[in-house]
């Protein structure tokens, strides 16, 4: 690995979320919070442009990433944007617990939503702002938005994004990789400020709570500004807004780039965008007979509650207007898959990817026809191409390590929670960035409970699922540190 | 710009490199997906697998939305087919490499040119006539002619018995003969020195010069005084390249073509008139032995098999052979081979491709760009737009990149030795070598 270009991009990572810090205490001021509040962000902000401008000048020069330095600035990029953003929770006093600050910073950036906060009334506003923001900045990535701004970076720019974009094949919307990620970025901000302005004036919320809100929606993340999440609100405009722009942000972002250029037929083109479509309207609707059969509450209110229960699993999003956790079991195990898959490929979404589960599920098929006929040649085709046999095997491996560290995870974890089903979903709802699981990390609960060791397991269980297993996991084969 | 190349060859690629560093959007199209990932590694590129010559293959690499297309696979065919496609598709420019010289008939109702095809490369001839150059000028590892013959830049390696070895330019003892050409790049251990006043000149040092033809034939009289002209040119491989060379080759000296296929040794026997041509392989002794290998003798190797052509360019060093050359088609090859210098040196048919695509890609104003011999740089020709920076000021107050330099002026048709203070007027035509990264700078400058 080549350490010094691998770090000199690492700071430029850290300026980007210093001078970010740095405009939370411009937030923070707006709002005339107290002195300390605005300089705990002013010194956390100071101390990251500093250090990066430090490690920048100390390790100036050539450019030239292989592959394997695309996945360390990556890790280490990410790994130090959750250093310097906790730094703002530990110096306000937030948070006191470095470890659940970095929790909470990581939960940001990989767009989980999982928090160790309780009383979120009780928050300054600046630090509200970052909080969002982190989740802004990891939905489509802080490396993917260098990529589009750093001119230098040709080939190099090419191996961060590989590393950074989720999903199994990384398509291009133009021929320079460069472009690529500022049309993406484009795409990206242009639905959080039409989200933002219409949860403004549609849904009547302050410019404070719709700005934070959008940032949490359009990132899959989940943090929100009230302790009761967007229930607080208690509207059905901010309802539907909120599950109209979740199920976008679910959605590769290519997808919504061809549509803005006057293509909107590839939407229903696009294999896993029907999957994803059907299973999230039936799951839906299953989800509001289950409930209305068992509760009081009106068929309307259950339809509301479950579309968008439903859609902030499937999303990984992690937003709650009930507490599902009183749901049925029979809803609680459908949401519990749900959040194995998660959202499509090249979405801000997290969990396995509709596109594997949908790969995987067709190579079953044809594996049940090939013991039928052993001689059969089926060759698999997604959306009319065939799919390569180097994909296939790539997403099989994917499946088996996805599940294997859900179950070391899982056995991990049931020495830090009461019991088993708490377990197992932290481990699901960490790794699949969606925030909140079942039962004591349930939709009304948070993971303060959990003992900071437990926080930094589960902080890196988020590292792991944000950046898709293999780009973590590289780091710990020996052979990545040789030349 | 957006570019469409068709073929991720060798041509390809090295199109999509220079292209690249020129911040084009480049989508690479071929039906070998091996290939593409190859290019893809190293390039920031986008990539379509598919058969060039196919509609929808093209409709898939956003023909429509592209300003160019530039075919350059091996099949004649596929590289005209998508050229006319690119053409109804409205493509601004299509570029096509033509191998088989059939294809360019002279008469206008069958002129591709006429059908649509901007330009239309001949790889092989340009690549012979490259080699032929070279052969002209004994010492010379590269030379060509620029401005209609008015200059020529050569290229020649400083031995151990040079007398410019180990000094500055301005050391030498024939200070009238280094003060009428001029150096304008230095090639050392594969990498680019741009010259100063004092560079000192080492050993294996690949100097490039630029001056009028007489000029530059006495510096090589007095840099090389042990290299005679050439009495004998043997030709190893009688293919397309081969045969081309031999004509250009057989009325300026004695040439041998050897050729172990009886039935191509028969056809270019036929297309041949004073080429000696042989039936043999030439990678065996007696072969070498039959075509009267002796010390005044060029040899240059061209045919498909890399390994075969370096190793018969050794077996003919042994035999005496003053010159070797060989052509490399594997790329990886070409530093090996030249860091160890098995041979004086390697034909790269590439190379021309690229040159003649990058000319064609210049402005207007840009008459003509030229690459050197596997040296990251080029030579523009520009003319001086009136009211440009250039216009009215002398050589030394013009802020030119350090990766770049002037080469020589022409006013008025008469060679101007590019001084320091030789001052500059509109219209002037100058040439001026710089590293890729600076030609959009000095277009600036100078337009």
């Amino acid at each position: 690995m080549n350490k010094r270009a691998v770090f000199h991009l690492v700071s430029y990572m850290t300026l980007v979320i210093g001078i970010a810090i740095l405009g939370c205490a411009g937030v923070s001021f707006y709002y005339a919070e107290p002195l300390n509040i605005q300089l705990s962000l002013v010194y956390a902000g100071l101390i990251a442009i500093v250090c990066a401008g430090v490690v920048g000048i100390r390790t100036r020069g050539d450019i030239n990433l292989s592959r394997r330095d695309g996945f360390g600035v990556v890790v280490f990029g990410w790994l130090s944007a959750t250093l310097f953003g906790s730094l703002p929770y530990i110096f306000s006093g937030v948070i006191s617990h470095p470890v659940s600050a970095m929790f909470e910073t990581m939960s940001g950036f990989t767009t989980t939503g999982a928090s160790v906060l309780s009383d979120l009334e009780a928050i300054p506003r600046g630090i509200h702002f970052w909080r969002a923001l982190t989740h802004w900045f990891g939905g489509m990535g802080v490396l993917v938005l260098c990529v589009a701004i750093l001119p230098f970076l040709g080939v190099g720019g090419m191996q961060i994004y590989r590393a950074e974009m989720p999903g199994p094949s990384k398509d291009r919307l133009t021929p320079r990789i460069a472009t690529t990620a500022k049309l993406l970025w484009g795409v990206y901000a242009l639905l959080t400020l039409v989200e933002a302005l219409l949860l403004k004036f549609v849904g009547k919320m302050g410019w404070f709570d719709s700005l934070c809100h959008a940032f949490g929606t359009m990132a899959t993340g989940g943090f929100s500004t009230r302790s009761a999440s967007v229930g607080a609100f208690d509207s059905i405009a901010i309802d539907t807004i909120i599950i109209v722009f979740m199920f976008l942000a679910g959605i590769n972002f290519s997808l919504h780039y061809h549509a803005l250029t006057g293509k909107p037929g590839r939407y229903f083109r696009d294999p896993e965008f029907r999957f994803y479509f059907i299973f999230l309207a039936c799951a839906s609707i299953f989800i509001t007979f289950n409930v209305w059969a068992d509760s009081a509450a009106s068929l309307g209110r259950c339809f509301r509650d479950a579309t968008f229960t439903a859609t902030s699993i499937m999303t990984t999003t992690g937003f709650a207007t009930a507490d599902f956790d009183q749901w049925p079991n029979a809803t609680r195990l459908l949401l519990v898959v749900m959040m194995f898959m998660g959202g499509c490929a090249g979405s801000t979404g997290g969990g396995m990817k509709i596109v594997r589960v949908f790969i995987m599920f067709k190579k079953m098929v044809r594996e049940l026809k090939l013991f039928m006929r052993p001689s059969a040649v089926i060759q698999m085709k997604l959306g009319g191409k065939p799919v390569e046999q180097e994909i296939i095997s790539h997403i099989s491996a994917f499946f088996a390590i996805f599940i294997l560290i859900f179950a070391i995870g899982s056995f991990i974890m049931t020495f830090f929670t009461p019991n088993l089903e708490t377990a197992a979903t932290s481990v699901i709802a960490t790794l699949g960035n969606i925030g909140p699981g079942l039962n004591a990390v349930g939709a009304t609960q948070n993971y303060a409970a959990i003992s900071p060791l437990g926080q930094g397991i589960l902080t890196i269980f988020m590292l792991l699922g944000r950046l898709e297993l293999y780009t973590v996991l590289i780091l710990f084969l020996p052979g990545f540190w040789k030349k | 710009m957006r570019i469409v190349i068709i073929g991720a060859g060798n041509a390809g690629r090295q199109l999509a490199l220079r292209l690249c560093e020129e911040r084009h959007s480049v989508v690479m199209v071929d039906a070998d997906a091996e290939a593409l990932a190859q290019a893809e590694a190293g390039l920031d590129i986008l990539t379509v697998c598919g058969q060039g010559s196919n509609p929808s293959v093209l409709e898939e690499a956003g023909v429509d939305k592209s300003d160019l297309l530039i075919a350059v696979t091996d099949n004649d065919e596929v590289n005209i087919l998508a050229c006319l496609f690119a053409n109804s598709a409205g493509v601004k420019g299509k570029i096509a490499r033509v191998t088989n010289p059939k294809y360019i008939h002279g008469s206008p109702r069958y002129d591709l040119l006429e059908m649509g095809i901007d330009l239309i490369i001949n790889q092989k001839q340009e690549c012979a006539r490259e080699v032929f150059n070279m052969l002209q000028m004994p010492g010379a590892l590269e030379a060509f002619d620029l401005f209609a013959g008015k200059v020529m830049v050569a290229g020649f390696s400083i031995n151990a018995v040079s007398p410019l070895l180990d000094r500055t330019p301005a050391e030498c003892d024939r200070l009238d003969l280094i003060q009428s050409v001029r150096v304008i790049a230095i090639r050392r251990d594969n990498e680019l020195v741009v010259p100063h006043g004092n560079t000192v000149f080492k050993q294996n040092d690949l100097v490039y010069l630029v001056g009028q033809r007489s000029d530059i034939t006495a510096f090589f009289d007095w840099v090389c005084p042990d290299i005679k002209p050439f009495e004998k040119v043997i030709i190893a491989g009688g293919g397309d390249l081969g045969l081309m060379l031999a004509k250009f080759i057989e009325n300026e000296v004695e040439c041998v073509l050897l050729e172990r296929d009886e039935e191509r040794a028969r056809f270019c026997s036929a297309e041949l008139n004073k080429t000696l041509v042989l039936r043999a392989d030439s990678l065996t002794e007696s072969a070498l032995e039959e075509s009267g290998l002796h010390d005044r003798t060029a040899f240059v190797a061209l045919t498909g098999d890399d390994e075969g052509n370096i190793m018969n360019c050794l077996m003919a060093q042994k035999k005496g052979a003053a010159f070797t050359a060989t052509q490399i088609t594997r790329t990886d090859f070409v530093p090996v081979v030249e860091q160890l210098y098995l041979v004086n040196r390697v034909v790269s048919p590439y190379i021309s491709t690229t040159n003649a695509i990058l000319h064609y890609l210049r402005s207007k104003k840009v008459r003509a760009a030229s690459l050197l011999h596997n040296l990251p740089g080029e030579l523009l020709d520009v003319i001086i737009a009136a009211s440009s920076r250039a216009d009215g000021k002398c050589i030394h107050e013009i802020k030119m990149p350090s990766t770049a330099i002037i080469a020589t002026v022409m006013r008025n048709g008469e060679v101007m030795t590019a001084t320091g203070d030789l001052q500059l007027e509109a219209n002037d035509r100058v040439l001026v070598f710089c590293h890729p990264g600076a030609v959009k700078k000095i277009q600036s400058i100078f337009l």
